[in-house]
């Protein structure tokens, strides 16, 4: 335990030393995993679908603020979904538009949210989205889950019915929009992780804001049966198919990395919890400490053996003369 | 010689002014009244374009049977009803801007009211000194 508490000095030294460097640089790398996503699920506008396209964008978005990131990745998704057809565009513009007028108006610092939840579904663990965020947010973060799931699903009927779309007649647009819309409307596999994921957000953070021993640990635990027990519930209830093996794997995973992310922020140790009490003028005061784990991380000397003194010949005679030799 | 105390502080207070410090001063620069009252009235227009959007969506959804009931159907009721809807979404959303930005200065003024104390405690360092 100490040396994972060593190198988590080091890594935290490391951060503050190269900060200026390392936020541009996870800017590149997550711009850059999610227009390559993006071109890989899509991929229907040749022009944009180029690794040097990507490249460039994904470098101008390192330098510029995050919610950068989002809207190009808007971007790059409208000018796929509108090679494949402008109702699928219309329909997706307008619930981007939906998103940033109505949501992220409150809080554009959740954007990146929206780009890491169809990111963490890709890579088969979304159940760590929930998780995290329970951990580290507050409830209202679960209406950018909610983004972010619809945002993954849409673009998953959308690739999901291209071959119908395709097929369609151009003179029926009505058709084809309301195609659209009744799919995403009728999706119950999206709505049920909505739901499971918001449940999961609002019980994790109830639980890890109660003045709790463990508090973290128990809300990692009982967030994670929660979020496999609604997803199973839905399951039974809608008939979404749902993978019962890939939903309990995916929420162990989840919940090991919740792990990964209460060391780092919310190492404590319980045995040393000191309970006070005190009073003022005013109120009385029940105070509760609970002391941080900590190591200071070692310093390597370097300790010369037989160093011999360098010294200029001019410096050695002006030595010799303030001695009087 | 260096102050531990006082450089602490200091890079304190840097950091919140190069960070919220910087949204704060912009907030706090409005009455609480105006500054409210402000954001609601940018939330009636995105809610205003954003119902446009869902109304448009709406129209367009069953575009062919909407214009051939058009000439059978009262248009001044549909309108009424259209507005009715209108009023109670953009009243609902009004609500919660206005309780989300009364709650936002609220959280300003006292973030820059605990910078100013502190700023008060590092005058005080330095006259000590």
């Amino acid at each position: 335990m100490t040396s994972l508490l060593v190198a988590r000095q080091y890594l935290k030294k490391f951060y503050g030393k190269f900060e200026v460097y390392l936020i541009p640089l996870v800017k590149f790398l997550l711009a850059l995993a999610s227009f390559m996503l993006i071109n890989g699920k899509l991929g229907y506008m040749e022009k944009i679908d180029d690794t040097t396209i990507v490249l460039v964008a994904a470098l101008m978005c390192s330098f510029m603020p995050m919610n950068f990131i989002v809207l190009i990745s808007a971007a790059f998704i409208l000018l796929h979904v509108y090679a494949l057809s402008l109702e699928c565009a219309v329909v997706m513009l307008a619930a981007f538009l939906l998103m940033f007028l109505v949501y992220f108006r409150f809080s554009p610092r959740d954007t990146a949210v929206v780009i890491l939840t169809p990111i963490c579904f890709l890579m088969n663990i979304p159940y760590v989205i929930p998780v995290a965020l329970g951990l580290l947010c507050t409830p209202v973060s679960a209406v950018s889950a909610a983004c972010g799931t619809a945002v993954y699903y849409l673009l998953g009927y959308v690739t999901g019915s291209a071959t119908t779309l395709a097929t369609m007649e151009a003179e029926e647009t009505t058709v084809k929009f309301r195609f659209i819309i009744d799919g995403v409307l009728d999706n119950r596999a999206m709505a049920v992780t909505v739901a499971a994921f918001t449940v999961t957000i609002f019980f994790i953070y109830l639980i890890r804001r109660l003045p709790l021993d463990y508090s973290w640990t128990i809300a990692i635990v009982a967030g994670s049966l929660v979020n496999v027990m609604a997803l199973l519930v839905g399951d039974l209830m809608f008939d979404t198919n749902v993978s019962i093996s890939g939903v309990i794997v995916g929420t162990v995973v989840a919940a090991l990395l919740g792990v990964v992310i209460q060391f780092f922020n919310f190492h404590v140790d319980y045995s040393r919890t000191e309970k006070v009490q005190f009073e003022d003028d005013e109120y009385y005061y029940y105070v509760k400490a609970v002391p941080k784990v900590t190591v200071a991380a070692p310093e390597r000397k370097v300790k010369k053996i037989n160093q011999q003194k360098k010294t200029r010949p001019s410096q050695r005679s002006q030595e010799d003369k303030k001695v009087g030799r | 010689m260096l102050n531990k105390e006082r450089v602490i502080l200091m890079t304190k207070m840097a950091s919140y002014e190069e960070n919220e410090g910087r949204k704060d001063r912009a907030v706090m620069s409005y009455f609480r009244g105006d500054y409210v009252w402000f954001q609601v009235l940018k939330s009636v227009v995105y809610g205003t374009i954003a119902f446009g959007i869902v109304f448009g969506m709406y129209i367009f959804y069953d575009f062919e049977v909407f214009m051939m009931d058009i000439y059978k159907m009262d248009l001044l009721e549909f309108g009424r009803s259209i507005l009715r809807k209108y009023l109670l979404a953009i009243g609902i959303y009004c609500i919660i801007s206005y309780a989300v930005y009364s709650y936002r200065y609220a959280k300003a003024r006292h973030s820059v009211r605990l910078y100013q104390n502190n700023l008060r405690k590092l005058g005080g360092m330095y006259d000590k000194t």
